[in-house]
């Protein structure tokens, strides 16, 4: 049977089963009030992410002092950010002196083992050789490597400026550094699109766990905690596993060329019981340890579904709604609908992303009602759907949560937690501060 | 960054860094952008339209919807690489009647960003042209583009704009009256400095431009006179309302602390026509302050503090805390350069017998270096210190931007900020800040390891 849609049956959800409307950005009228944000803001954290790696900003002080502000109440972690300062005069007469400056102070400063040089509008547009001063910079310095990636806020390809873009931008910088393999490290896997730094209480620590219980050696996490020998060292891996498609699937393509590196690819975040079950079994498959996957799944899921089960029948009905990324927007419905009973009512994706739309299409056509879709609304649009379809609880970002707060919607954040939401033993936590998001009302 | 006393700041050793030839900086100053988006929002009836792309608009929305804890929204053109090559007017055109129709504010002000200004869109003509469809709104538009400077320049472009298309001469003059210039918070700060000046007989016209109305800000000339909140964001503001309108203005130290209040309200009285017994009035909130403080001066007596600040505030803040609670001040650092203040903290520091490491125009980094040095207990300044605070076993007490009023996400943990939202401006608002800061020394509200 021919489909419109990217995906053949046997990936992901299959085709849809009838159709299902999506609220598209791009309306005739000009949208104003829609929340996302710029590439730079991926491209500061991807790097930020990395074991001793500077973000350089090549631009004003000011994207630079907010998005510092914004990425340690964000990530609730100590970030580094620094910049070049670009003022008037630099950017009529240029500012490629400054810079080179600037990389060498960052070295000289803090040693780190790598740099990221990231530009800002004003450095885009005023046509500066950034990429000369790097290269030249590059064959002073030791032990550093210095990656450039132009970030300037308009930027973002076909999908028009968000900061799912800046992501695939940074991972691309880091493959020229990646060394052809002498050998490949068996049953080893590289876990792609994963951007928060290391810390406790990780989601990235309770989603390698399973996989490390079934025998999977972890070669690197692009980029959370990577270090420079860890990215030269990613070909050395069997498999790339997405951990979030929308930030990661380019790049999986891009090293499928160039080292012969076969990914999985599940469409959305590891989030709830079922989802993580049907992510691991793709790593077991493409990695032929199917039956070593059986044994740790059902253990994990007898496991989790034993906690969440009471929830379960506590909140089954509750109309929800959903505010987060493409793929984590399908993640987080699917495992409210499958593993809670709750009907993710209405669905925001917070940016648009072609490849997890079709797979949400797959997944809300298999529902017994039809969710209200919507890829980048606007606050209006979002406030009339949480009225329109009685919304009981939502999930999502900071913004969302004051829209909820203002209609007196319970709310679980989404983005901001104290220990994780992904995983097995993660999706008994967001059950149980779903339940006790309810509980207060 | 300039080091201006002290022991002086610590270089790398291992560093071949010339600092008179220093470009880096990890700066502690926001944007031009954001100054511009904090004034117009507060302003009852306006609206800023960011005409740039996403991130210029994420930013300022996001952090000020977290740290007061509240809902704002900004409307945004969305600029991206096609608009860059071929110009964004028409999109502008369309995000005005958008939000006209949408929120219908009486002010529309178009806030640039660095892409807006680097293509050189016309936006004048914009304003021009959609002006007839949209009766009853005022629409400037203020040039803000980061590379121009940083938030003050942005209040400071705000208040510009404010004067230049709003304001009239007036027909009348309303004696014994002041406006309050630089004020962009708001909130219980301006309700206390209300309420002393309201306790003295002195009427506030107007603010600029926190919790006032558009038809305030247009009123703005028929005050007697101005005083500023700060010189930095006031002063260049009533300088021009002095040439424009005749106002007379004083611009000095933010008033933190008792004696920069007493000082500060001094001097709205004389702008004022000095009313009956304001001298009075004044004395007894000093002297009842100065009571109420007791408790935190005992709790806070030769406990070594830090303070970080840009330079009107950060200053009145060294002498309360050095003077007026008998703290051990360690180190003043002023994220800006200011000549005048700069003069006045070395005559404070001598007058006052204090000893601080002195950083100006300082960096983060900087900080950083000198919080090592100086091994203090508690350190006044914002959220942005947090983390180089709280490594070094130091309390911080956030009084500037950013202050959380909401939750506060640190080390993976959350807690909850300060969201009393109480003043730390006048009188009351000097005992509230040594209450907190005896409070946040005895049990932070993030515990120290």
């Amino acid at each position: 049977m021919s489909c419109s849609c990217n995906m053949s049956a046997e990936e992901g959800l299959g085709c849809p089963r009838r159709e299902i409307q999506i609220q598209m950005p791009g309306a005739e009228e000009a949208k104003v009030f829609v929340h996302k944000t710029c590439v730079l803001h991926s491209t500061i954290l991807a790097v930020s992410a990395m074991q001793n790696a500077v973000p350089l900003i090549h631009g004003p002080i000011s994207c630079t002092y907010h998005y510092k502000v914004f990425l340690e109440m964000f990530l609730g972690h100590k970030s580094r950010i620094v910049c070049s300062g670009l003022t008037e005069s630099d950017v009529i007469f240029g500012a490629a002196e400054k810079l080179r400056k600037a990389i060498i102070e960052t070295y000289e400063r803090f040693r780190p083992e790598l740099i990221g040089v990231l530009t800002t509008c004003a450095a885009d547009l005023s046509g500066e050789d950034v990429k000369g001063v790097v290269d030249e910079v590059n064959k002073e310095l030791t032990g550093c490597e210095v990656i450039y990636v132009a970030s300037g806020g308009f930027r973002g390809g076909s999908a028009g400026p968000n900061q799912g873009y800046g992501y695939h931008l940074v991972y691309n910088a880091l493959v020229p550094l990646m060394e052809v393999p002498k050998m490949k490290v068996r049953r080893s896997v590289n876990v792609l699109g994963h951007v928060h730094p290391p810390g406790p209480n990780q989601d990235i620590d309770e989603i390698i766990r399973p996989l490390k219980r079934m025998g999977v050696k972890i070669n690197c996490v692009l980029t959370s905690g990577a270090r420079v020998s860890d990215i030269r060292r990613v070909p050395e891996a069997e498999l790339n596993v997405l951990r979030c498609e929308n930030n990661a699937r380019r790049t999986a393509e891009i090293l499928k060329e160039k080292f012969g590196m076969p990914y999985t690819n599940l469409g959305m975040s590891p989030v709830g019981v079922k989802t993580n079950s049907e992510w691991l079994m793709e790593v077991a498959r493409a990695l032929d340890m199917e039956q070593e996957a059986r044994r740790v799944i059902q253990w994990e899921e007898d496991h989790a579904r034993r906690k969440i089960q009471p929830i379960r029948e506590a909140v089954q009905g509750k109309r929800a709604a959903v505010f987060l990324s493409p793929g984590k927007s399908i993640a987080v419905s699917k495992f409210l609908y499958e593993d809670l009973g709750i009907k993710p009512e209405v669905v925001c994706m917070l940016h648009y992303n072609e490849w997890a739309i079709d797979t949400m299409k797959r997944f809300a056509s298999g529902m017994d009602f039809n969710p209200k879709i919507m890829v980048e609304p606007e606050y209006t649009e979002v406030i009339s759907a949480l009225e329109e379809h009685g919304i009981e609880l939502a999930l999502g970002g900071t913004t969302e949560k004051q829209i909820c707060k203002r209609l007196g919607i319970p709310y679980v954040h989404e983005m901001v937690y104290e220990e994780p939401h992904q995983g097995y033993l993660g999706a008994v936590k967001l059950a149980e501060e779903i339940y006790e998001a309810l509980k207060a009302g | 960054m300039t080091c201006l006393g002290g022991l002086g700041v610590p270089r790398l050793s291992e560093a071949m860094i010339d600092e008179t030839e220093s470009v880096l900086q990890e700066p502690m100053r926001s944007s031009a952008t954001v100054g511009a988006v904090s004034a117009i929002y507060k302003i009852q009836g306006a609206f800023p339209l960011i005409h740039g792309p996403v991130g210029c608009k994420f930013l300022p929305e996001f952090t000020i919807s977290w740290y007061t804890d509240d809902l704002i929204h900004i409307a945004c053109t969305y600029m991206n690489d096609f608009d860059i090559i071929y110009g964004a007017t028409e999109k502008l055109k369309k995000a005005i009647l958008r939000t006209y129709k949408d929120r219908g504010p009486k002010l529309l002000a178009i806030i640039g960003t660095d892409a807006s200004s680097m293509i050189g869109d016309n936006v004048d003509l914009v304003i021009q042209e959609t002006q007839p469809q949209t009766p009853g709104m005022d629409t400037i538009f203020l040039d803000t583009a980061g590379f121009r400077g940083e938030y003050n320049d942005g209040v400071n472009e705000t208040m510009r704009g404010l004067i230049k298309h709003l304001m009239k001469d007036p027909q009348e003059r309303i004696s014994g009256t002041l406006n309050i210039v630089g004020d962009v918070a708001g909130g219980e700060d301006q309700v206390e400095i209300r309420r002393l000046l309201g306790r003295m007989g002195v009427g506030v016209n107007a603010v600029l431009t926190a919790d006032s109305t558009t038809e305030q800000i247009k009123g703005a000339p028929r005050a007697g006179a101005n005083i500023c909140l700060t010189r930095e964001l006031g002063q260049e503001c009533a300088q021009i309302m002095q040439e424009r309108f005749g106002l007379p203005y004083w611009a000095g130290m933010t008033p933190y602390g008792l004696e920069a209040t007493k000082e500060w309200l001094a001097q709205a009285a004389v702008l004022a026509g000095e009313p009956a017994n304001w001298g009075g009035v004044v004395q007894a909130e000093y002297d009842q302050a100065w009571k109420d403080l007791s408790e935190a001066r005992t709790a806070l007596k030769g406990k070594r503090v830090g303070v970080v600040g840009s330079s009107d505030m950060a200053l009145p803040l060294t002498r309360f805390l050095g003077l007026e609670l008998g703290m051990d001040v360690g180190m003043v650092c002023f994220t800006n350069r200011n000549e005048a203040a700069e003069q006045e903290l070395m005559d404070l520091v001598r007058e006052g017998n204090l000893n601080p490491e002195v950083l100006v125009q300082a960096n983060l980094f900087e900080v950083e270096e000198l919080l090592e040095l100086t091994q203090l207990d508690l350190l006044v300044g914002s959220e942005g210190e947090r983390y180089l605070a709280h490594e070094r076993g130091v309390t911080v007490v956030p009084v500037f931007y950013p202050r959380m009023m909401g939750k506060i996400y640190f080390q993976h943990k959350i807690y909850q900020g300060d969201s009393s939202k109480e003043a730390y401006l006048g009188f009351r608002g000097a005992v509230n800040l040594g209450a907190r800061m005896a409070k946040e020394y005895a049990n932070p509200t993030i515990p120290l390891k």
